[in-house]
């Protein structure tokens, strides 16, 4: 029999976790999402003599307080799952801030192993560290690593089974100084274990004002008014805590890390002196995105012709290998689910060179000093800095948009982008918008086709203000973020980070658009396969008398519906529907439409339900229906109100001239 | 001489004296290594945001925190 091995790996943001976890995992993992929630859960194996370990990758934390998911998921991870060893990432060169967190795992699990990465950088700063004092003085195993070269990996692997074997690690117990007394007394009033937690980690954690901890043991306690007097003698508790382990980090270092008289200047600091300064870094960052959104999409439309041809040449195979069906499934399955399959896989290149270049600014580090360039103007959006990337590039796609909101931390801020995200107009509907412009105001095309941008951007405002205000209850979290030292992105990790991405946007973006493209397939040829008297046009009929007071007629209603599954495709279900396209459905539709009822139309088709592969990735990365509907529903509700106010004052207005 | 962090020039040194704000609020700015008595140091200077080195991190700050944290400026030799 295999023995298996649990293995938790913890870790502050920014100390090489994800690259100690892709270095000992490679293809053997999978991600998916911690159970209902909007992180990412990776985990990973490895198969090593007769042991299989199995690597669970916890949320990059500073620390286990509930102040974010991500603290409460590790916890919760480390007390219910009980993994048989907790591997702490540290970075080696900033180990007295690094151990903050190691003081708190230390109070929750004894088997913890230091993975000390990043020693290339300690030895750069000209930092002395004598390990085997640290293991001496912590009681623990220290694995010395430089984890992005490949080294201490196996001695990593080695020392898991080995501490799995002997189990008899009794490491140091944190002192909290002068808090020690208060610490023990309430630990003398609380039982051996609140549900699954140690009694000493839940007496810290009470002084440390932790909400959860607060609510829990005042359900399952009788003492609570002692204890409560207790952590409410001090208001400073919960900064005193956090002080004493600082000493009790300092007293552990007395001795093992010396650091030089005067301390090595950096070329991190050197390159930073320009890359965050206000006039030089805005003006890096502006040349870096533009040319990144620049080579994006023209890279991908080198790609994306040959393959849609081949996308296509598959299709028709397709099609000749379902001869044997009858006409409807056949063609329900090649037009329909096939066609849907085909545009999320057409999404392929422009997923591959986006991530490419998000991962190589994630690696290097630049992404933390571009969101603190770009917080001031975000901030004025009423937005955190980290959402100038994900919007920038929504301008081209919403889809790889929506993806690369996960750089944000904070589930509410990244769900809150995700909604206002579509608001931004991508190439398609700005080329829907062009047709309508072109045709009702050639003269003025251009600068209307300006007011679109500008209507998106007073949209994405008051949605912010108002989603957060309303939905998610919180205000704005100030800027607070570490400026990682610049790094030499390592070939293979970027690889995995792309590969994975693209991966699970294939599958469960692929799933979600087959069924939807399938959908919108059969109600427009339900119940003959003319669009005319389908289903689709009954249900745009059916919104007849609420799009009517916007002078939209069924026509228009028809092709919005069927522009969710393309934006691009209103513009065909028009020439389906009036037998004509180009300048010749210009013309009727100049005979059929006011002018103000098109721009309207411009506008509603502009901020209306993001289109159905953007409502997948939506899905994909909030793990959520009630997410999507709510973001599907929000833009139909906000377009139709904002649509609705715009039409009435342009005709009081006209009505004046 | 006191100051609040955001009226720091660049390049000056102090010591963190307090943090004004609500619990959650000084224990997030602890977790990540700004506590009272730590040497402080205000690395750059942007229209809101700062960046300071503190427990060897660079560390950015939006307008707002570092409006509440209050720092004891080593003595320079021009004062006003």
């Amino acid at each position: 029999m295999r023995k298996k091995i649990k293995v938790a790996l913890a870790g502050n943001p920014n100390v090489g976790k994800s690259t100690v976890f892709n270095q000992l995992t490679g293809l053997n993992q999978h991600t998916g999402n911690w159970p209902g929630k909007t992180v990412e859960k990776k985990i990973g194996y490895i198969e090593k003599d007769d042991y299989l370990i199995e690597i669970v990758d916890l949320p990059g934390t500073y620390s286990l307080t509930a102040q974010s998911l991500e603290e409460l998921i590790a916890r919760e991870f480390i007390v219910e799952e009980k993994p048989d060893i907790i591997v702490l990432v540290l970075d080696a060169s900033l180990l007295e801030r690094n151990l903050y967190l190691l003081s708190q795992i230390l109070e929750l699990h004894n088997n913890v192993i230091l993975a000390l990465n990043m020693m290339d950088i300690l030895e750069s700063k000209k930092y002395k560290l004598d390990i085997k004092m640290l293991e001496e003085k912590l009681k623990l195993p220290v694995i010395p690593m430089i984890a992005s070269k490949g080294k201490g990996l196996n001695e990593l692997i080695e020392k898991i089974i080995e501490i799995y074997e002997k189990d008899n690690i009794h490491p140091t117990k944190v002192k909290y100084s002068n808090l020690d007394e208060t610490i023990k007394k309430i630990e003398e009033l609380l039982p051996e274990k609140v549900q699954e937690y140690p009694k000493r980690w839940v007496a810290v954690k009470l002084l440390e004002n932790d909400p959860i901890m607060i609510e829990l043991c005042k359900k399952e306690l009788k003492d609570w008014s002692k204890i409560q007097e207790l952590i409410e003698k001090r208001e400073d508790n919960p900064v005193r805590i956090a002080t004493a382990r600082y000493e009790w980090i300092k007293e552990i270092l007395n001795g093992v890390l010396e650091k030089p008289k005067k301390q090595a200047i950096l070329w991190t600091d050197k390159i930073d002196e320009y890359v965050t300064h206000p006039v030089w870094g805005l003006i890096i960052a502006l040349i870096l995105v533009v040319t990144i959104f620049y080579l994006t999409f023209s890279l991908n439309n080198l790609i994306s012709d040959p393959l849609e041809n081949l996308l296509d040449i598959i299709g028709k195979k397709l099609s000749i290998l379902l001869t044997f069906l009858p006409e409807f499934p056949r063609r329900l399955i090649t037009e329909g689910v096939w066609q849907g399959v085909a545009t999320i896989l057409s999404f392929t290149p422009l997923i591959t060179i986006f991530f490419f270049f998000l991962a190589i600014l994630e690696d290097t580090g630049y992404l933390a000093r571009l969101a603190f360039i770009t917080d001031r103007i975000m901030h004025s959006l009423g937005l955190h800095g980290k959402s100038f990337l994900p919007l920038v590039i929504s301008f081209g796609c919403n889809v790889p948009g929506v993806m690369a909101t996960r750089t944000l931390e904070d589930e509410k801020d990244r769900i809150l982008l995700i909604i206002i995200d579509s608001f931004i107009p991508c190439v398609p509907r700005i080329l829907v918008a062009s047709f309508f412009l072109g045709v009702f105001f050639p003269k003025y095309a251009f600068l209307l086709l300006i007011t679109l941008y500008i209507i998106s951007f007073i949209s994405i405002y008051i949605s912010g203000k108002l989603l957060r205000k309303k939905v998610f209850k919180t205000s704005m979290n100030p800027l607070l973020m570490e400026l990682p030292i610049y790094k030499i992105p390592n070939p293979k990790i970027v690889l995995l980070y792309i590969w994975d991405k693209l991966k699970s946007f294939l599958l469960r973006a692929g799933t979600v658009m087959a069924f939807l493209s399938g959908l919108t397939w059969i109600l427009a040829n339900i119940p003959s396969g003319n669009i005319e008297n389908s289903l689709l046009s009954q249900i745009g009929k059916l919104f007849l008398p609420l799009v009517s007071p916007l002078g939209f007629n069924w026509q228009l209603t028809t092709a919005l519906i069927s522009g969710f599954v393309a934006k691009e495709a209103s513009l065909s279900t028009l020439s389906a529907i009036y037998g004509h396209s180009g300048n010749e459905l210009g013309n009727i539709l100049l005979k059929d439409l006011s002018p103000i009822t098109a721009y309207s139309f411009v506008i509603f088709q502009l901020l209306y339900i993001p289109c159905a592969a953007t409502v997948a990735t939506i899905y994909k990365e909030t793990n959520s229906i009630k997410w999507t509907a709510f973001a599907i529903f929000y833009s139909l509700i906000y377009a139709y109100t904002f649509t609705f106010v715009l039409y009435y004052i342009l005709v009081f207005f006209s009505s004046l001239l | 001489m006191i100051k609040k962090l955001i009226e720091m020039e660049k390049g000056e040194k102090g010591k963190v004296v307090s943090i004004i704000g609500g619990k959650g609020k000084i224990l997030r700015l602890a977790e990540l290594g700004i506590t009272p008595g730590e040497e402080i140091f205000l690395f750059q200077k942007s229209l809101g945001p700062v960046i300071v080195k503190i427990k060897d991190t660079n560390l950015a700050l939006g307008k707002g925190l570092a409006e509440s944290i209050l720092v004891e400026v080593e003595n320079h030799e021009k004062e006003d």
